[in-house]
């Protein structure tokens, strides 16, 4: 998931850095006011935690290992805040200690791991969990459920980011100068393998990590004066009604695939106007817009749309649709957390621990 | 993804080992950057600019040729500040092989059309590598070859705590400086704590448990790392109190040898 | 002479805890090397602790330097960093005291914290760095070091200051046996400059080494005995009964017999 220098343009990497400014810049600002004094010692010694725990060996079914990313669990053990101060900094020590590179994709690899995944895999967590007493079996299943949303939502963000490069970066010839796959092939291949086995790997983590610490020491999973989501705004009721919306869109999405396929519109599949779809279906992927856009450049066939069943295809728009609401979900979280400075709950974790003597 | 066949106990050693490799990996970042090569003379704060403007060119170069003879520098640099072939191959080896082991497909022609080079395979239609894939994929092998060995150089010839000090130079707040410096040293105290539990699971297994055992086993690990951490990470905020630390942080002291920069 | 500690009726619990220190009442002169002895979970780490204003009592007092000790008094100047400057704690996890990148910078942090002139720390970083024998790790990463060269630099740390009270946590804690006698080497000598030491121990054989005085901490976490250091380690039945040694059993042949037994005392066998 991490991306190394090189595989993004500067019109990919700068803005990224433009974003994560003013979010670092506000986490910090949160964290100065809730931990105070403690800021220092916590942070560092939590961001020292975030880069160990991603090198742990987490063996998966076929007797192989894999590694978690971890900053949903760090979300869920420190806040999210924290977690996007805490994973910045393993980024950077793995970049500038390590020399493992990325130090240009260092803003995009925060906005995915820093920023997308600890906020959505806790925005999920608390819904699961909000209100439970600390021996509830929610909280580890928040947590599992929430792990697994975070990591997909990044690799979501990874692979638009990919995707785009073939798009918005090619020499007058038309070659792609940085990743050379767009989106029909970032997309499927980054959500795929996430969505079917990372995905998992980070479920597995986040849930038993918080399901031991519930049996270990309850008191170190956050008790927290819970505020509603939506301050001012939409109750429990709505909120349900909006959600139901939203997933019969995307459900039905694939429609918009299936029928023209039926009635033979266009000679090779994929190979639809963005007009022609939006008639069928009312909705039009965001990726096949950009890819539509394009067609007549010959660089944007990708591999594979032959082969891959329409129904394949199908499912992973679905999926990736769901991703996709996911991250909007996310972003508008954090929109509110900057722009409308809701106060920040209190968050009794942070106090003083009951060490022994 | 590394397949194991004999069990836990490998598992665990080997885990053991990956900790005991990035402590050996820190001391000799530590060791590297003392030596008297070209690039360890320079200043961190002029490497640091120098270093980071160089990776963002070689971002925005695209002739193939410049990318190569940039990387050629690499090597030569390498050579004089006496980096060692070993520790550097790992990264700058295996990320150009995974570079282009992810870009061979754009070799072809479904993927970058242009005119024909070689023949793949005979199918209908054929499957050929095309000269425009290979200069694409040729120009992302070297980019990514590239980046890796400049930030390396700047990495393996530099003290961290100066590196990270002459971050201060690129607008990086103070906090994150000091956040940063302290991290890496606590690493180095998280990675002995989490190499000890996985070489108490060595001494304590024999035969490989049941997959969800060992997943719980590693959730366990993980868990009791972060109960230290939290207690570490108190207890260093009540040392800090009892020398007098009262939220404000002082600039760094540098004062006689090997002193530096600010 | 007057008080230089008043320790009132203290009780405190961690939160969420059990009490670990009950109803605990003694003074503390200048001058004096009192030992805190008592078995894990006593409650004589906590105790120092509370000394040295980092946790607060939750009933009683503890008076220092004529005022109740409470969080507000030592967050606040003048008293706040007089204070931290006149008391220096050396905690039992030299990982969590030494957080800086190199040496001198450890010993430069409380200094500087205090607001002294840079050139003044610059002289006092180089006494104290001789004074313990450690002037050639001043450039190292404390994190690096030995043990032991921990344990010194930690100590370094702390006295680069000049306290007149110094507060030690298990001070010998997984030293090897020369930097043990090293460290108490250096604590005889602070106190014949002055200074008011109070350790917290469970290892009776430093007993007679580090203090004068000794206050046993029992497991019901009261004050179970407060004298000189040589009659409470004669007291076999005071420290078998606060879990500081043990009794064993060991047979000659067809004699069975058993005593009260500290690995570090010469003691009698006595057979029945």
């Amino acid at each position: 998931m991490h991306i190394p220098d090189g595989y993004l343009s500067p019109q990919t990497y700068a803005p990224a850095y433009g974003v994560m400014i003013p979010l670092w810049w506000r986490a910090s600002a949160v964290l100065r006011k809730t931990l105070r004094n403690r800021q220092v010692p916590i942070l560092a010694l939590g961001a020292a935690f975030s880069f160990v725990i991603m090198m742990f060996n987490v063996p998966i079914p076929g007797g192989s290992t894999g590694h978690a990313v971890g900053a949903v669990l760090v979300a869920i053990l420190l806040g999210p805040w924290a977690a996007v101060i805490a994973v910045t900094l393993a980024l950077v020590v793995q970049a500038l200690v390590f020399g493992d590179g990325g130090i240009t994709a260092i803003g995009a690899n925060c906005l995915n791991m820093a920023v997308l995944m600890p906020f959505a895999g806790w925005g999920v967590y608390r819904l699961i969990a909000r209100g439970a007493p600390a021996d509830s079996r929610r909280h580890w299943i928040g947590a599992a459920v929430g792990g697994y949303v975070g990591i997909n939502v990044a690799a979501l963000g990874a692979a638009v980011m990919f995707g785009i490069q073939p798009l918005i970066a090619h020499d007058p010839a038309g070659r792609a100068l940085y990743c050379p796959f767009g989106l029909k092939a970032a997309i499927p291949a980054m959500c795929g393998t996430h969505l079917l086995l990372f995905g998992f790997v980070e479920a597995v983590v986040t849930g038993l990590v918080v399901a031991y610490l519930q049996k270990v020491e309850p008191s170190l999973l956050p008790a927290r004066k819970l505020s509603p989501p939506y301050q001012g705004g939409a109750g429990e009721g709505s909120g349900r009604r909006i959600a139901v919306i939203v997933a019969a869109m995307i459900v039905l999405s694939p429609i918009g695939l299936y029928l023209p396929a039926r009635f033979g519109a266009g000679s090779a599949w994929g190979e639809w106007s963005a007009d022609q779809l939006a008639k069928l279906a009312g909705y039009v992927p965001a990726g096949l817009r950009h890819w539509a856009w394009n067609a007549p450049m010959p660089d944007y066939s990708l591999p594979g749309r032959e082969s891959a069943p329409l129904g394949t295809q199908s499912v992973l728009y679905v999926l990736a649709g769901l991703a996709g609401v996911a991250l909007v979900v996310t972003l508008a979280y954090v929109m509110r957390r900057l722009i409308w400075r809701t106060p920040v709950e209190t968050d009794s974790s942070m106090d003083a621990s009951a060490d022994d003597t | 993804m590394r397949s194991f066949r004999r069990g836990a106990p490998n598992l665990a050693r080997r885990a053991a080992s990956a900790f005991a490799g990035l402590l050996a990996d820190m001391l000799s970042n530590e060791k590297t950057a003392s030596r008297r090569g070209v690039l360890q003379r320079i200043d961190a704060r002029a490497k640091v600019i120098i270093m980071l403007a160089l990776i963002v060119i070689a971002t925005l170069v695209r002739s193939v040729a410049a990318l190569a003879a940039l990387y050629a520098a690499c090597v030569v640099l390498a050579a004089l500040s006496k980096l060692p072939i070993g520790r550097l191959a790992r990264v700058w080896l295996a990320v150009p092989l995974f570079s282009a082991a992810i870009v061979l497909p754009a070799t072809l022609s479904i993927v970058t059309p242009g005119s024909p080079v070689f023949v793949v395979h005979r199918t209908n239609p054929a499957l050929v590598v095309t000269d425009s894939g290979l200069i694409v994929a040729g120009r992302f092998v070297l980019r990514a070859a590239v980046c890796v060995s400049l930030a390396l150089l700047l990495t393996a010839t530099t003290r961290s705590d100066r590196l990270f000090r002459a971050l201060r130079l690129l607008g990086v707040p103070r906090v994150f400086v000091m956040l940063l410096s302290m991290m890496e040293r606590y690493l180095w105290v998280l990675a002995r704590a989490a190499q000890e539990i996985h070489l108490a699971k060595v001494s304590r297994s024999i035969a490989p448990g049941r997959l969800r055992d060992e997943q719980a086993w590693v959730a366990a690990g993980m868990g009791s790392l972060f109960r230290r951490t939290r207690a570490l990470g108190h207890e260093v905020y009540l040392a800090m109190i009892s020398r007098g630390y009262t939220g404000e942080l002082s600039p760094p002291y540098q004062g006689g040898a090997g002193g530096g920069s600010p | 002479m007057s008080a230089l500690y008043s320790i009132e009726n203290v009780t405190f619990a961690y939160p969420g805890h059990e009490p670990c220190l009950c109803d605990i009442c003694f003074d503390i002169h200048p001058g004096e090397r009192l030992a805190l002895i008592g078995a894990n979970g006593s409650g004589k780490s906590t105790l120092l602790h509370l000394l040295d204003g980092l946790y607060f009592p939750d009933s009683g007092s503890i008076r220092v330097m004529g005022e109740k000790l409470t969080e507000d008094l030592v967050e606040t100047p003048p008293f706040g960093p007089r204070f931290r400057k006149e008391v220096g704690f050396v905690f039992q996890n030299s990982d969590a005291q030494l957080f800086c990148a190199t040496v001198a910078e450890e010993l430069a942090f409380a200094p500087l914290q205090l607001g002294w002139p840079r050139d003044e720390i610059g002289r006092r970083i180089a006494d104290t760095l001789d004074m313990l024998e450690i002037a050639h790790l001043r450039d190292r990463t404390p994190q690096a070091l030995s043990s032991g060269e921990k344990k010194r630099v930690a100590l370094a740390s702390v006295l680069v200051v000049g306290p007149s009270v110094l507060l030690l946590d298990e001070p010998t804690a997984g030293l090897d046996p020369r930097s043990q006698s090293i460290l108490l080497e250096i604590l005889l000598s602070l106190h014949e400059a002055g200074m008011t030491i109070i350790a917290a121990t469970h290892e009776l054989a430093l007993l007679d080494h580090i203090a004068d005085r000794a206050i046993v901490l029992g497991e019901d976490h009261r004050v179970a005995a407060d004298g000189p250091v040589y009659d409470m380690l004669h007291d076999t039945d005071l420290l078998l009964s606060v879990n500081l040694i043990h009794a064993h059993s060991h047979s000659h042949g067809a004699l069975v017999h058993s005593h009260p037994h500290d690995h570090s005392l010469a003691h009698e066998h006595r057979h029945s």
